[in-house]
């Protein structure tokens, strides 16, 4: 038998951290590790430490760390053990109309819960609805009666990026917690830490880039960083970034700047393309404006006219409009902006 | 002979093999090596080469065994109603396109990822792949649906996402994959693949009739290869005269400007009207038929109002898209155009 064993094939060893993206690896497992959060970590925190908690809403823009905080308080309040039976987490992956929230929610929240002689652990559950605000509103609205209900044994987590499309019944009955873009510092402390956990060496610039690309979207430059790193290895310059970020280059913004200044048809020969080069609509309209209003040379009547055009053209993209036309109308315009 | 399409016949198989876009090969190759994937994002316009790109991605990291699919059809449940869709499927990946199902989509990703998160790869590798065509047309509910489900079915399951444009991705679903550009192919790179597959056909490839098919298929690297081959079995060769075929309905717009130009009257009016009905009837999307009017249109007017122009084309073409009728909104635009033209004229004559 002893024998037997040490023949036996050796199972390939799998490195499942490898495999695991970053954001998921280093999300922060307690509340003090969020990020830049300082206001909403100092009052779960609070809650923490006296046991209680009241009904949340959280909400801000994507990457700012709202799952990664209920997430984190939640393991810390109840432990590995606990942590299955005290938490029902539904997300807009799982089917949510009314029907789920009559049947799994209220059932979950019904259940009453053990008494445990830790101290530690207090005594309700949370349910975690993240990306509430693809709730039908029907759903809401069942939901308020249930919350009140079972206030007793539980608590809910509601988890959106847009508070509007929470109804108002349903928001007036928790804690609301804005969830602010991460600060450059807190950003670059974040991708630091990872740097060094994971042996990469990055140059300042990069990091600056990565942070100026992502827009305080915390998940977007680390899933930059990671997709960069998988790419070029484990040094880093601000060049690679651009490449993965989906920036368009400052030498093209220069030369659609030039074509402004030429006749119509070089503009609707460069917009043609800009297409063709399967440069996002969007990113083109965004770097232009950045570009055109810190031109010196172009009077301030003119920018706020060039404004108004770049926000119908992103309205008209937003709304599904054909890129082709909407990018040679904005172009087009700017140029008779600037000429006149 | 039973000849297969040259676009089938000629298609890179391999990272190594693709013609063009070396640097976006070379990161290609590094991820294939690397043997694990993160969530990727191609987009670029079509016939630039996205799928072959993925394709060939996916043989890198599985082998030729991802060349082997079978087409299957698939039930889904949703409450009451049966959705069904086709998908191709090897035994590492599934290769479908859930706009397919209109706003049921949202229902297929659901389940479909939550399958194959659910069983494992044959391989020893620990990661199945998903391809989603036409990601730019799922529904915001299916994007939304697809947020989680990537990250919670990633230690199974890789999404390859494929669209033409990013501007209709939701913001969260971008930041949660790698995006890759794929841009159309240059006209050098073109010449290459044409001459390339002239070549292996032993045929010669005359000068004159390659530019021609550059010009006429606009950076599209399938319509090109299309062409070349329709002109083949026309004239069982590579005729140097052989007129690029123009589709019908591209010289019919063309009809449509020419009445728009020539006059500008309700009577034209309603000739044009009777004219846009026929290219809708046949099929041509509306936004097609508002592209090529008025690219037309603009070429053959005076350059003080082709910015008006453009303008009122963007405008209405945004209309249609919240509105129902197309020909309502096609037709106001030539109206349009006819006053603008007008006045202009009139102003030029006195």
């Amino acid at each position: 038998m002893f024998v037997q064993s040490t023949l036996a094939p050796q199972k390939p060893v799998v490195e499942v951290t490898q495999t695991l993206p970053w954001v998921e690896k280093y999300r922060p497992q307690k509340i003090d590790e969020l990020a830049h959060q300082e206001e909403i970590v100092n009052a779960l925190q609070t809650s923490l430490s006296s046991g209680s908690l009241p009904h949340l809403l959280f909400y801000g823009p994507p990457g700012t760390g709202k799952t990664s905080a209920i997430l984190a308080i939640a393991k810390q309040m109840f432990g590995p053990d606990l942590y299955k039976s005290r938490v029902l987490e539904l997300n807009a992956s799982d089917d949510r109309g009314i029907n789920v929230v009559r049947e799994k929610i209220k059932k979950f929240a019904q259940v009453a819960v053990t008494k445990y002689q830790n101290a530690q652990c207090p005594n309700f559950k949370i349910i975690i609805l993240d990306e509430a605000d693809s709730l039908t509103s029907d759903a809401q609205s069942a939901l308020r009666r249930v919350i009140e209900k079972y206030t007793k044994v539980t608590r809910f987590c509601l988890i959106c990026n847009y508070i509007s499309k929470i109804i108002d019944p349903l928001a007036s009955r928790c804690a609301k917690f804005r969830f602010k873009p991460i600060s450059e510092e807190a950003h670059l402390n974040r991708l630091k830490y990872i740097c060094e956990q994971e042996r990469i060496n990055c140059t300042n610039d990069a990091f600056s880039l990565l942070i100026q690309v992502s827009e305080g979207d915390l998940r977007k430059s680390i899933t930059a960083l990671q997709s960069t790193s998988k790419l070029h290895g484990d040094w880093i310059s601000d060049q690679m970034v651009l490449d993965v970020a989906a920036v368009i280059p400052a030498d093209v913004i220069n030369q659609i700047y030039q074509s402004l200044q030429g006749t119509f048809e070089e503009v609707q020969q460069l917009s043609a393309d800009l297409i063709l080069e399967g440069f996002q609509p969007d990113s083109i309209i965004f770097q232009l404006f950045d570009f055109l209003l810190s031109r010196q040379e172009i009077s301030d009547i003119k920018k706020a006219k060039i404004v108004e055009v770049l926000a119908e053209v992103d309205y008209g993209l937003v709304a599904g409009g054909n890129e082709s036309l909407l990018i040679l109308k904005a172009l087009s315009s700017i140029q008779e902006i600037l000429n006149n | 002979m039973a000849s297969k399409l040259w676009v089938d016949k000629y298609r890179p198989l391999t990272v190594d093999q693709l013609d063009y876009h070396s640097t976006l090969s070379a990161i290609l190759e590094r991820l294939s090596t690397s043997g694990d994937l993160p969530h990727l994002l191609f987009y670029g316009p079509s016939g630039a080469g996205k799928k072959t790109r993925v394709l060939a991605l996916l043989n890198g990291v599985f082998g030729a065994g991802v060349n082997k699919v079978k087409c299957e059809v698939r039930n889904f449940k949703a409450g009451t109603v049966n959705v069904e869709i086709s998908i191709l499927q090897s035994n590492y990946h599934i290769d479908m396109t859930p706009s397919d199902v209109a706003h049921r989509d949202k229902i297929v990703v659901q389940q479909i990822i939550k399958e194959i998160g659910s069983s494992k790869n044959p391989d020893q590798r620990f990661f199945k792949v998903v391809i989603l065509n036409q990601a730019d047309y799922l529904t915001d509910e299916a994007q939304a649906a697809l947020r989680r489900t990537l990250e919670k079915y990633t230690a199974t399951t890789r999404v390859i996402l494929i669209c033409n444009s990013l501007c209709r991705v939701i913001a969260p679903l971008r930041s949660r994959c790698l995006s890759i550009r794929v841009p159309a192919p240059s006209a050098d790179d073109m010449r290459k693949v044409l001459r390339k597959i002239a070549s292996s056909e032993n045929l010669e490839l005359p000068m004159s009739l390659e530019n021609k098919l550059i010009n006429a298929s606009n950076r599209n690297i399938r319509r090109a290869i299309m062409m070349m081959q329709t002109v083949y079995i026309q004239n069982s060769r590579l005729n140097p005269d052989a007129s690029v075929p123009i589709p019908e309905w591209e010289k019919y717009l063309k009809e449509i400007a020419t009445n728009v130009l020539d006059e500008q009257t309700p009577k034209s009016l309603k000739i044009v009207r009777g004219k846009l009905y026929e290219v809708l009837a046949s099929c041509i999307p509306p936004t097609t038929v508002f592209n090529t009017l008025c690219k037309e249109l603009v070429t053959r007017s005076d350059a003080a109002i082709k910015t008006v122009v453009v303008r009122h084309a963007a405008d209405y073409e945004l209309q249609m898209k919240s509105g129902s009728k197309p020909i309502v909104h096609l037709e106001a635009f030539l109206a349009r155009f006819m006053s603008v033209y007008k006045q202009h004229s009139n102003r030029m004559n006195y």
